[in-house]
């Protein structure tokens, strides 16, 4: 498999994974780039061109509020989840610890050699 | 900061004019802080190359600027391959119509008698004007039914007992085969003259004795024995299609073979015979002015004949092409099955 292929999967498999890891780091208030610098230092780099996006498409939702609010003499906007956020992101961390239960039992069978 | 604004400019153009300012006063405050926080890793502000690397990292403006915008497609994944067909289909009658027919006329008719190079230069450019009506025809009607199919509300009928039954390519049909011998016969009994073309015909009451065309008899004369044989083959082969009807390799590139010879003796005996030719085919403008009886019938038929040939002729060669594509590419998977 070259470098490329291996990227591509990398990212598809990634791509689920950040509209999650995003609702939950809403849970307290953060503007935009705070926000991608938290994810990226827990290990979820996100590129400003698909976490914007996303952040106001999860607010067309109404799963986030954002407000625009000066800070350090710039204008910066906050997002935050909102109780219907909260509560689909409950439900998606659940069906996310179900997925991934799953997904190790067919880890651990391959990684024994099973099949 | 001037890269930067000449950025955001651009990146505004494409965006919805409702939503624009919001937009780019986010994108504006993420820019800004990144860049801040690279120039206080490196201690000092950040130099024009160095602002020109990092916006190129976010990409053109208008990419970043369609991450905004909801995902829209002029034709879709559904019906992107009918087009593909369309576009396709078109492209190879064009090519017959426009480029093959010419070029056709061009050896066989005086009047239209030119270099290859000027027919074929003539050709390309009214080709293309056509292409282009074409493209943009196909283009616009599959852009329709997108837009319709994909309105909400827009049921979609299909029914799975109406789908098309699978043809197995590997296998003759028994009809085809069986048509390709009674045709090859009957066109070798006309050959070998085993029934005449003479007759009496009585359009409008009055008798008029129809005879084979003299072209016909001059053609026969000497590639009689070449032509039969090639007939014969291909009725054989036929015959072998109708046994043993699954396609075998070497069968492909038999009739790839007949085909070509085919093509090239039809072509070689009218260029042979180029001026009854021309004479067949520049007689049709004439007949309107002739009347009716055995004259006119006689230059219709003679005019048949050179066309149906031509037909023949230029039949065998696109077939010879696809049979020999397939002799190409021709292989087998690993279980022996041919693909």
């Amino acid at each position: 498999m070259t470098q490329d292929q291996f990227e591509n999967l990398r990212l598809e498999l990634r791509r689920g994974c950040v509209s999650l890891a995003v609702l939950a780091e809403l849970g307290d208030e953060r503007y935009g780039y705070t926000l991608r610098k938290s994810l990226t230092d827990k290990g979820i780099s996100v590129d400003e061109g698909t976490l914007y996006p996303l952040l106001r498409r999860l607010e067309a939702q109404g799963l986030l509020t954002s407000e625009w609010r000066e800070e350090e003499s710039r204008p910066r906007r906050f997002y935050k989840l909102t109780a219907e956020g909260r509560r689909i992101l409950n439900r998606l961390i659940e069906e996310w610890n179900a997925l991934s239960t799953s997904l190790a039992g067919i880890l651990k069978e391959f990684e024994n050699g099973s099949h | 900061m001037d890269l930067i604004d000449r950025y955001l400019n651009a990146v505004g153009f494409w965006l919805p004019k409702d939503r624009k300012a919001d937009i780019l006063r986010e994108l504006a405050e993420d820019i800004r802080s990144e860049k801040e926080e690279k120039e206080a890793g490196l201690g000092r502000p950040m130099i024009r190359p160095e602002v020109e690397a990092f916006l190129k990292m976010r990409g053109r403006p208008s990419q970043t600027a369609s991450r905004y915008l909801p995902s829209r497609h002029l034709i879709g994944p559904a019906f992107f391959p009918m087009y593909v067909f369309a576009l396709k289909l078109a492209g190879w009658i064009l090519l017959g119509v426009a480029l093959i027919l010419p070029l056709a006329l061009s050896i066989f008719l005086p009047e239209r008698s030119a270099s290859v190079v000027n027919v074929l230069t003539k050709s390309f450019e009214s080709c293309w004007d056509l292409a282009l009506a074409w493209f943009a025809m196909i283009t616009i009607g599959f852009a329709v039914a997108e837009y319709v199919q994909s309105r909400p509300g827009s049921v979609q009928h299909w029914n799975p007992s109406r789908l098309p039954a699978v043809k197995d390519g590997l296998r003759v049909k028994r009809s085809s085969a069986i048509a390709e011998i009674v045709f090859g016969a009957l066109f070798l009994f006309a050959w070998i003259g085993a029934f005449r073309i003479d007759g009496f015909i009585f359009p409008h009451g009055e008798p008029i004795r129809l005879a084979a065309s003299p072209l016909w008899l001059s053609l026969r004369g000497p590639y009689f024995g070449p032509i039969s044989i090639l007939i014969l083959a291909g009725i054989a082969l036929s015959a072998i299609d109708l046994a043993r009807p699954h396609v075998m390799r070497w069968r492909v590139a038999a009739r790839a073979a007949v085909d070509a010879v085919s093509a090239v003796m039809i072509g070689s005996l009218l260029l042979a015979h180029k001026e009854e030719t021309q004479a067949a085919l520049k007689g049709l403008r004439s007949l309107k002015d002739t009347a009716a009886g055995a004259a006119k019938l006689e230059g219709l038929r003679d005019w048949g004949l050179v066309i149906v040939l031509l037909v023949i002729a230029i039949g065998s060669v696109v077939s010879c092409v696809v049979r020999l594509v397939r002799f190409i590419r021709w292989r087998t998977d690993d279980s022996g099955e041919v693909e």
